[in-house]
């Protein structure tokens, strides 16, 4: 992929962006009620880690501030990738179903950049907005200034989840390309992305070294937060090689499968 | 450089196809012993097409035509043979060669369904990168051409078959592309719609000079903007000659219709190749090769009470029929 791909993706997201956000206003009452459920209930998952943490002994080497700071954090990321790719996998689906999938080969870009550029979601804004909200007052309850560093590695850790994630959503891509019906396999790719919503020195030391290399789910919320509360080990560069690792791989079997694609009667 | 905008020798595409027996037994054990055979979609197609033509490809369903043009869009890759348009293998050089290119399906949507096609417009003309002023003179041409001044100004949820037609003409043309396929682009369209898209992609071809490949199985579209015709069956091209060369097609054939003026038996009518017959009419086909016509005539006006004649070629629906059946 040349830069200038790169760059006209990156343009054809943001238009993507605006013709999302006209749709959904398209709809007055559903995204007015939309926007506020939206934040209500992305309360609700913090509100239990709360109750769970303050109710029993806690996770070892945490305490409520810094767990907090974890949940903004993850609360956070939730909802970016909910805004950034939440709607790519329904695309895919519409597409394959409908027989459409041939309409992004007719486009002047990579079908999977095209695909991805299509995965703007408004529903992420609430998690989103929530995150940023506990995120800040946990930084100020554990009266955290955090450095330029540490600034820059949280925003390392972003980008690599970016990277992780768009490799997981491309290899489910070509799984309903080639399979169009992929059943469970999602639900099933959901709960294992699941480990990443728990801080990852809970797990055995077998699991915890899985996370930050081959799957490494830690890099969503643990590693930033670690990064801000200044307990930063190695971890980050097993971390950002396991995902962009995955990424280089999901293209690549996307390419190989795409290779096969034999399209649909018609 | 080539006259031909497309030209295509020996094309083929081979399909794996899983086969199995009926029943519920034979799912099961398709479960874990499955078997293939290839089936060639397209087999050894030549095809080529000038600059600025607007060219009918025809085809019973299953004929191999999607897949000649999915080859040609650079969707797929086939087997074996040579494929050049526009200068470029379209599979192998696929995201230059779309840039050049349109394509408007008559049961697919390119268009946002909450919005109005105008904010399409820019999503497109950002995708192939239109200059802004030449993007504002070509929605204005389009509009005026296909009267949409306000129809692109609303959601397309709202506008009929038609109007949303002539929205997705608009899509596919804003990058003016030297070649366009349709396929089907009048496909459950009233008249007065149709009319206004043929009008448009004659206009089209004529100032822009843009290359049309239609398939459609609408017999008046050929008939109203193809000048040629490609007929593909069982992946092959089975004709490829000017639409007027197939009125004849069965030359030495022709129709009478004739109307009687009083209750005909059928004995009477039984040394004539009959097509259809009833009390007070039929249609009867002569063989001119075997029988002259004007004593054919001459000879039933004596014979039976004929209130009513009328001499006709074989219509074009039936010379395809012929070529698709052959």
């Amino acid at each position: 992929m040349t830069a200038e791909n790169v760059t006209g993706l990156l343009k054809l997201y943001i238009w993507n962006v605006r013709l999302g956000i006209s749709r959904s206003m398209a709809y007055r009452f559903d995204f007015v009620i939309g926007l506020i459920t939206s934040v209500l209930f992305s309360g609700t998952a913090p509100f239990l880690q709360y109750i769970f943490f303050t109710q029993t002994k806690g996770y070892p080497g945490w305490n409520l501030e810094q767990i907090l700071l974890f949940q903004g954090l993850l609360l956070l990321w939730l909802g970016l990738r909910q805004m950034l790719f939440g709607n790519v996998l329904d695309v895919a689906y519409g597409l394959v179903r409908k027989g459409d999938f041939d309409r992004l080969l007719v486009k002047p870009y990579p079908p999977l950049g095209v695909l991805l550029c299509s995965g703007f979601n408004l529903k992420g804004i609430g998690a989103t907005l929530s995150g940023c909200a506990l995120t800040a007052y946990a930084l100020y309850g554990l009266e955290l200034v955090p450095s330029v560093g540490q600034v820059a590695l949280f925003l390392f850790s972003l980008l690599c989840s970016i990277f992780f994630y768009m490799g997981v959503t491309t290899l489910l891509c070509t799984i309903v390309i080639m399979l169009v019906q992929i059943g469970r396999v999602e639900e099933l790719v959901e709960r294992v992305l699941g480990f990443g919503d728990y801080p990852i020195n809970i797990y055995p030391r077998m699991l915890k070294q899985l996370f930050l290399t081959v799957f490494p789910f830690a890099i969503w919320a643990y590693v930033p937060s670690q990064a801000l509360l200044d307990r930063m080990d190695s971890g980050i560069v097993t971390a950002a090689i396991g995902c962009f690792a995955v990424f280089g791989f999901s293209v690549w079997i996307w390419n190989r499968s795409l290779n096969k694609y034999t399209s649909a009667g018609g | 450089m080539s006259e031909y905008i497309i030209d295509v020798a020996g094309l083929k595409k081979a399909f794996k196809v899983s086969k199995r027996d009926e029943g519920f037994g034979a799912a099961v054990k398709s479960l874990w012993n499955r078997k293939y055979e290839m089936v060639y979609g397209v087999d050894g197609i030549d095809l080529q097409v000038r600059k600025g033509e607007i060219r009918g490809l025809i085809g019973p369903n299953g004929a191999g035509k999607s897949t000649t043009i999915k080859i040609l869009s650079g969707i797929l890759h086939p087997e074996e043979g040579r494929v050049n348009v526009m200068g470029f293998v379209p599979w192998l050089e696929r995201q230059k060669y779309v840039k050049h290119l349109g394509v408007v399906f008559g049961q697919k949507s390119q268009l946002w369904w909450d919005l109005p096609p105008i904010d399409t417009y820019s999503l497109n003309r950002e995708m192939y990168k239109v200059p802004t002023k030449r993007y504002k003179e070509l929605v204005d041409y389009f509009k005026e051409l296909l009267q949409i001044e306000d129809v692109v100004y609303k959601p397309v949820r709202q506008l009929s078959l038609g109007e949303r037609m002539k929205c997705e003409f608009v899509c596919a043309m804003l990058h003016e592309p030297s070649l366009v396929f349709l396929d089907e682009p009048t496909i459950g369209l009233d008249i007065i719609s149709k009319e206004s898209i043929r009008k448009f992609i004659k206009q089209v071809n004529r100032d822009l000079r843009t290359t049309f490949i239609l398939t459609t199985h609408d017999l008046s579209d050929l008939e109203n903007l193809c000048e040629n015709v490609t007929i593909i069956n069982k992946g092959r091209v089975v004709y490829n000659d000017a639409m007027s060369q197939l009125n004849k097609y069965f030359s030495q054939k022709k129709l009478i219709d004739i109307q009687f003026h009083e209750p005909m038996g059928k004995h009477l009518l039984k040394e004539y190749t009959l097509l259809h017959s009833d009390e007070l009419t039929a249609t009867i086909e002569l063989d001119l090769t075997e029988q002259d016509l004007r004593q054919f005539v001459y000879d039933l006006l004596g014979r039976l009470p004929v209130q009513d004649i009328n001499i006709r070629n074989i219509p074009i629906e039936d010379v395809i029929k012929s070529i698709y059946s052959a």
